[in-house]
């Protein structure tokens, strides 16, 4: 070994191992990976404690008897946001929020079949309840909620 | 009779190799779960759905603990 130069044999490391991750460091690193996404979930966790759920306002929607059996009326609630009135029969009203939950297109209501379909991917949504009936959306249509005060129709939340 | 020094060198990296490789399994196991658990986390706190996120950070935090105890039974290299 007469020929190795003083250097090398003062840093016998090659270029290549210097980079070699053994299995000790990965294991190691795999542990800040595990503080990681403890760190992240505690912090989803301690967003949701302790908050409320958000304040809707209450808004008048319609009189009971502007709807005939059938019919549909189109308003926003709570931020401008499009939701649609359904009058499934003559004491039944529902309200749902008018965006398709899978891209967002808006909704229309089918009297004939009792859904509401979106034109774009063509999904379709129970009208009694919002549930999925068809097509790609996977959440059901968020739900106003409504009050029925006297002969008029008050939307007072949303849910999800 | 007692086996030679260099087959005790190499059963004892043997069995260090093999406490590693165990140690490594459990930790990659117990990150890729912390990981659907934030998965689900994320998924729920995105959807509203907050049932549920409080559980997923306590068993997270379980499973983070598991994981630094095993880490720390990884001794230092020895290079025989």
């Amino acid at each position: 070994m007469a020929d190795t130069p003083a250097w090398k044999a003062d840093f016998p490391i090659d270029w290549h191992d210097d980079h070699v991750v053994t299995r000790r460091e990965f294991t190691r690193s795999l542990a800040w990976t595990s503080c990681a996404s403890f760190l992240a979930t505690a912090a989803l966790a301690a967003g949701t404690i302790g908050a409320r759920g958000p304040r809707f306002p209450e808004t008048r929607v319609a009189g009971a008897g502007e709807l005939p059996v059938g019919g549909a009326k189109v308003f926003v609630y709570p931020n401008d946001e499009p939701c649609v009135l359904l009058r499934l029969d003559a004491d039944v009203f529902v309200a749902f929020l008018q965006r398709c939950t899978h891209l967002g297109c808006p909704v229309s209501y089918e009297a004939g079949r009792q859904t509401l379909e979106c034109p774009c991917h063509e999904g379709s949504f129970r009208a009694d309840d919002g549930t999925v009936v068809a097509g790609p959306p996977s959440r059901p249509l968020p739900r106003v909620v409504l009050q029925r005060r006297g002969g008029e129709l008050w939307a007072v939340g949303v849910r999800p | 009779m007692k086996p030679g020094p260099v087959r005790q060198r190499s059963a004892r990296r043997s069995r260090a190799g093999s406490s590693v490789q165990a140690i490594l399994t459990g930790v990659l196991t117990l990150v890729v779960a912390q990981l659907l658990l934030l998965t689900m986390a994320v998924e729920g706190f995105l959807g509203g759905r907050q049932r549920g996120l409080l559980a997923a950070a306590m068993v997270s935090a379980w499973c983070c603990v598991g994981a630094c105890g095993l880490v720390r039974r990884l001794g230092p290299r020895r290079r025989d």
